[in-house]
């Protein structure tokens, strides 16, 4: 076990600095002149004199080596100074931290509604394995898969806010403006849920160490509260884990469709304007949550489920 | 055995609409009724009747003409896209099982970080800084892509590798090539298609994705994604204008996905019944 | 008196199908303190008929008449709560796969706490004490340690332990062991049977013993009833039925069992044995997982093979003896050490590859499923200059040679029986004209006469070509049956190696005792024996 949070941590942190030193990178792989642009993004005037660029510049440490460069650049990252944004000229954490909020709060809601559908569908599903319910379950939650979302967004807003009008076509005031993003984020994850739990349980309901537990004289009921239902939903909790990870920069169309104002929204907006110190901080941000909440999930699993954990390693 | 025919009926209606569609795709320059950049001011955004089946967009252009136009783009760009990243991951995969070691270890390792990285979020920083097209976007979508792949290759090689003929083979002295062509690929060419099929739904998907956000097709090109954005506006006069696209993005995706899923639980059970044999 | 465990006229059906019943009027009883075997083919239903006796029979199988009574208790009409009662507290149970009827995320310790609540009433620490104390019954040396331990991380035995403590912790008077020992090699076997034994003698455990493994029973049963499609077809005290068993059925089971050998010396009267080594192998080494402190897999082992001698490696899975036909083979490299063949220079040089080849253990495993047997059997000539005719004429051959009808090589692997896959086998190792064959349990899993004809077929080809064999096998009949020496495996070390006469008559090595112990049953009858007697 210690060997394998070793293991792990350290491909949390290489995936961080590689990512992170990539990000790092922007600035002198893009068109222009990459003084000027990490001047940008640390002088909240604007700097036309080239003999003041190049003393900036100088104070700034821009002739030092790349690493030393990037090394210094990681550091007052992780102190909270991300930079200025080009678009706001104001700090960029300022920007990036509310916009986290709001991801979070969306991705729990949408997340939260994924599960409580999966729930009854799978676990219907598994009970009635192959029979109609469990046929019609399976090819509609299937079909969720391949339904995009700036599809099902426009269509929402057509019916909900447009001719129904009961619910905001977009924005992020009250608890109202949630509904739409959310359902629209939610369809997918809910489709490989619902699979999750129907196989999860079928398995669970089949394994033969549930028979065992019969044969010693344990209950109908007890057995499957204490046998079924924690090993028929382990792999849901996994998935879980998966999605939330990816869905921290991966609502970027649910966001830009309903004008949310997060994540999503933010990374979008700085490549559309080419904001280069707005990017680098969300993404840095972004991808460090992904992975730690992946490596998060990895070590609950392995706990959770050890035989299938040393398998992993 | 209702289910299987079920199943069997199912898989013919896919395969049927998914026919439709890609020849009518094909065809496009000699069935489409009207050029697809052909305006009619005139008629704009109109409703769906004899003369425009679908209707007109925001231009007065014939919407059906443009995505059967449309169509093609979208298409190819999955398409290749599901090409390149299988082959990829493929070959990462099985180089992975096979050579092990550290070699297997940093491929696994990168594999976890790519994993951890938002696809779409990469995706968006690839086009930007490469500039939109035809190569950055194949590419955009590869850097993530071809990571299922890879995974599932790595696994199937494994499994393979340690199957009894595997080692038969070894001991009456035949080369790594011959082990890997003529044993461990053919093993895994079913599976690996079927999450093929599994991908391009997923990537004809990104692909609108991508054009719905303006960093895919440029004008005056465009495709299911940047149609529909083009529609949006007008959602509540013309809704036939994102109906149709996301619908054709839908079926499509829909129909692989089913063909998909049912060829990867065909070789399944037909593994197994070797495996029980 | 103490209840007897009765089952009368039990009949179940298909409730889906209607039609002939899957178990017809089945009657047994078992007293207390009664080890009695209920042997029977697949599909016989005598797991059918333990699950009908704690009333778990699968969906849509249903007792349509009969009945089956623990002493006063009918158990067919019981009701929910007093048959989980019954289930683990009067009744236990063993199964065939102990590892997979654990719950795999659940530790041993927490597993036996619940028959401990249930029937004992016992929670907490108190649960915990006595879970321990279970596990060091049943022979855990470290029965903290199996407590705190996870299912996947016992070997079979001690999971099969395990399993044991499981069903014995609420004290039940009866225990039905299905099949419990048959994925078990024959040392472990005997181990498992004797503690259940053990437990009868102490404390009048009665025990039905489901299992196909004749000579199990004829080591350990009171009582054998034989059952054949869903009855009944003999039962009897264990002596008078093997000797003289009465039903065809029971006939065929005990021919099927026995593998004699033909007159103890005769197979190494065939060849003498030339003093000149095929394969010799110095202070052999392997381990592999080096930075660890693990045992090593194989450690120094020093062993000559003689030109056309037949020698066995006998030893428990674990013990290295595969590990060691990988080493000769050059799957693997050894850590130090070396191997040396007659004729060829040291090393792993691919010719020496194939002066020595492999018969595996799985036949079906063997071929590439996808593959004709033809394509398989090419892949060994692919290299040498032959024309198509050649090949082909020598892939007919070879064929011919162990004696499979050249027809079958258009085949697939699954249109081939295990018998005429291993033939195959054979063939594709005899095209390459090696020195010395390693056969690694070659015939296990064979059925026992197809068993039979293999290892004729092997004695043949060692006596015509001078073939070198290497018997790597568990099974006590196939050394007696073939072997010339006998080399025993223990821990990764060569502990052992003698004449097949002088091992089974003066084992040295303890392991050597154990294995040789366990192939002679304890209560004075051994089935071959038995049998011969009878003839």
């Amino acid at each position: 076990m210690l060997k394998f949070i070793a293991r792990r941590t350290a491909t949390l942190v290489a995936a961080v600095l590689l990512s992170s030193f990539a990000v790092f990178l922007i600035p002198y792989v893009t068109p222009g002149d990459p003084v000027r642009k990490i001047i940008r993004s640390r002088v909240a005037g604007d700097v036309v004199d080239e003999s003041v660029v190049q003393s900036l510049g100088q104070s700034l440490g821009l002739q030092d080596a790349l690493f030393v460069q990037y090394l210094r650049w990681l550091g007052s990252f992780f102190s909270g100074d991300m930079g200025l944004s080009y678009v706001s000229r104001t700090p960029v954490v300022e920007q990036v931290m509310p916009a986290l909020g709001v991801t979070v709060s969306l991705v729990t809601v949408a997340l939260g509604a994924a599960v409580l559908a999966s729930l009854p569908l799978g676990t219907a599903a598994a009970l009635r394995q192959g029979r109609r319910t469990d046929r019609w379950i399976t090819a509609v939650t299937q079909s969720f898969i391949a339904m995009p979302e700036y599809w099902l967004a426009p269509m929402l807003v057509l019916l909900f806010a447009l001719k129904l009008a009961v619910l905001p076509s977009a924005g992020w005031n009250d608890a109202s403006s949630v509904v739409l993003p959310a359902a629209t984020l939610a369809l997918r994850p809910a489709s490989y849920f619902t699979a999750a739990v129907r196989s999860g349980m079928i398995d669970a309901l089949s394994a033969e160490h549930v028979f065992a537990a019969r044969a010693r004289g344990l209950g109908r009921t007890r057995t499957v509260l204490d046998h079924v239902i924690p090993n028929g939903l382990l792999p849901l909790a996994t998935l879980l884990a998966v999605w939330f990870a990816g869905l921290l920069g991966g609502s970027v169309i649910v966001e830009v469709i309903f004008a949310v104002p997060g994540m999503g929204r933010l990374l979008y907006d700085a490549v559309v304007n080419s904001d280069i110190p707005l990017a680098q901080g969300g993404v840095v941000v972004v991808v460090a949550l992904a992975v730690g909440i992946t490596t998060l999930a990895d070590f609950v699993h392995r706990l959770l489920s050890p035989k299938a954990g040393a398998a992993l390693v | 055995m209702c289910n299987v025919r079920t199943r069997i009926t199912a898989d013919r209606a896919a395969l049927a609409v998914l026919a439709v569609v890609v020849l009518a795709v094909a065809a496009a320059p000699w069935i489409a009724p009207y050029a697809p950049e052909a305006q009619d001011l005139a008629r704009r955004l109109a409703p769906p009747g004899p003369e425009h089946w679908l209707g007109t967009d925001h231009l007065g252009r014939d919407l059906l003409s443009r995505l059967l136009d449309g169509g093609r783009f979208s298409m190819l760009m999955a398409v290749a896209a599901t090409v390149l990243t299988a082959v990829l991951g493929t070959a990462v995969g099985v180089a992975s099982a096979r050579r092990r070691g550290w070699l297997d270890e940093f491929l696994t390792r990168s594999n976890d970080v790519l994993l951890a990285l938002p696809e779409m979020v990469v995706a968006l920083f690839i086009v930007a800084a490469m500039g939109t097209g035809f190569g950055p976007l194949l590419i955009a979508l590869t850097v993530t892509g071809w990571t299922p792949f890879a995974r599932l290759a790595r696994t199937l090689a494994y499994d393979v590798s340690a199957r009894g003929f595997v080692e038969a083979a070894r001991v009456v002295g035949c080369p790594p090539s011959f082990i890997v062509f003529r044993h461990i690929l053919p093993h895994l060419a079913a599976p690996m298609l079927g999450q093929a099929t599994l991908r391009f739904g997923q990537l004809l998907i990104s692909v609108g994705a991508l054009s719905y956000l303006g960093l895919g097709v440029q004008p005056p090109q465009s495709d299911w994604g940047s149609m529909l954005a083009a529609a949006q506006p007008y959602a509540e006069r013309a809704p036939m204008g994102i109906i149709a696209p996301g619908l054709a993005i839908f079926l499509v995706a829909l129909c692989v996905t089913l063909i998909g899923q049912h060829a990867t639980a065909a070789a399944r059970t037909k593994q197994e019944a070797v495996a029980h044999a | 008196m103490r209840d007897h465990l009765t089952v009368d006229g039990l009949t179940v059906r298909d409730t889906a199908r209607p039609g002939a019943p899957l178990l017809d009027g089945v009657a047994l009883d078992v007293a207390p303190g009664e080890f009695v075997a209920l042997v029977g083919g697949s599909g016989s239903g005598k797991t059918m008929t333990a699950m009908s006796v704690l009333g778990l029979l699968p969906q849509g199988l249903a007792v349509s008449g009969g009945s089956i009574r623990l002493g006063e208790t009918e158990l067919t009409t019981a009701g929910h709560a007093e048959l989980d009662r019954i289930r683990g507290g009067r009744i236990g149970m063993l199964f065939q796969q102990p590892k997979r009827m654990f719950n795999p995320n659940r530790r041993i310790g927490r597993h036996l706490r619940e028959p401990l609540k249930l029937h004992a009433g016992l929670r907490g620490t108190a649960a915990q004490r006595k879970a321990i104390e279970l596990l060091a019954e049943v022979g855990f040396e470290d029965p903290a340690a199996g407590a705190r331990s996870f299912p996947h991380q016992l070997s079979g035995g001690m999971a099969q332990r395990a399993m044991a403590a499981l069903a014995l912790a609420g004290r039940p008077d009866f225990l039905l062991a299905d099949e419990p020992t048959s994925a078990l090699d024959k040392v472990l076997e005997r181990q498992i049977l004797q503690l259940l034994d053990q437990e009868r003698r102490d404390r009048g455990l009665g025990i039905l013993y489901i299992t196909h493994n004749l000579a199990s029973v004829a080591a350990f049963a009171d009582r054998v009833l034989v059952m054949e499609q869903g009855r009944l077809v003999e039962s009897g005290p264990t002596r008078e039925v093997l000797a003289q068993p009465k039903s065809p059925y029971t006939r065929s089971l005990l021919e099927a069992s026995i593998l004699q050998p033909h007159g103890t010396s005769s197979a190494r009267n065939g060849v003498h044995a030339e003093p000149e080594a095929a394969l010799s192998l110095r202070g052999v080494s392997k381990s592999f997982a080096p930075r660890r402190k693990a045992r090593a897999a194989v450690d120094g082992v020093s062993l000559e093979l003689r030109k056309g001698e037949i020698l066995g490696v006998l030893g428990q899975s674990g013990s290295g003896k595969s590990t060691l036909a990988r080493l000769v083979l050059g799957l693997e490299r050894a850590d130090a050490g070396t191997v040396a063949i007659a004729g060829t220079g040291t090393a792993h040089t691919a010719s020496m590859c194939r002066a020595v080849q492999l018969v595996f253990q799985e036949p079906y495993d063997s071929f590439d499923p996808r593959m004709t047997l033809r394509s398989s059997l090419e892949a060994p000539l692919r290299q040498s200059p032959l024309s198509n005719e050649e090949r082909e004429g020598r892939i007919r051959a070879a064929v011919v040679e162990v004696g499979l009808d050249p027809a079958l090589l258009d085949h697939r692997p699954r249109q081939c029986s295990g018998g005429q896959l291993q033939r195959a086998t054979i063939a594709r190792a005899l095209l390459l004209e090696p020195q010395v064959l390693i056969c690694d349990e070659a015939t296990s899993a064979l059925d026992a006469l197809t068993q039979r004809t293999i290892l004729d077929l092997l004695r043949r080809l060692q006596r015509e070509r001078g073939l070198s064999l290497v018997m790597i096998t568990h099974d006590m009949d196939v050394v007696r049956y073939m072997c010339q020496r006998v080399a025993v495996m223990y821990q990764g070390s060569l502990v052992e190696l003698a004449d097949t006469g002088t091992f089974f008559s003066a084992p040295q090595h303890e392991h050597s005792r154990a294995l040789v112990e366990a192939s002679i049953p304890c209560k004075g009858l051994h089935l071959g024996r038995l049998v011969s007697a009878a003839d």
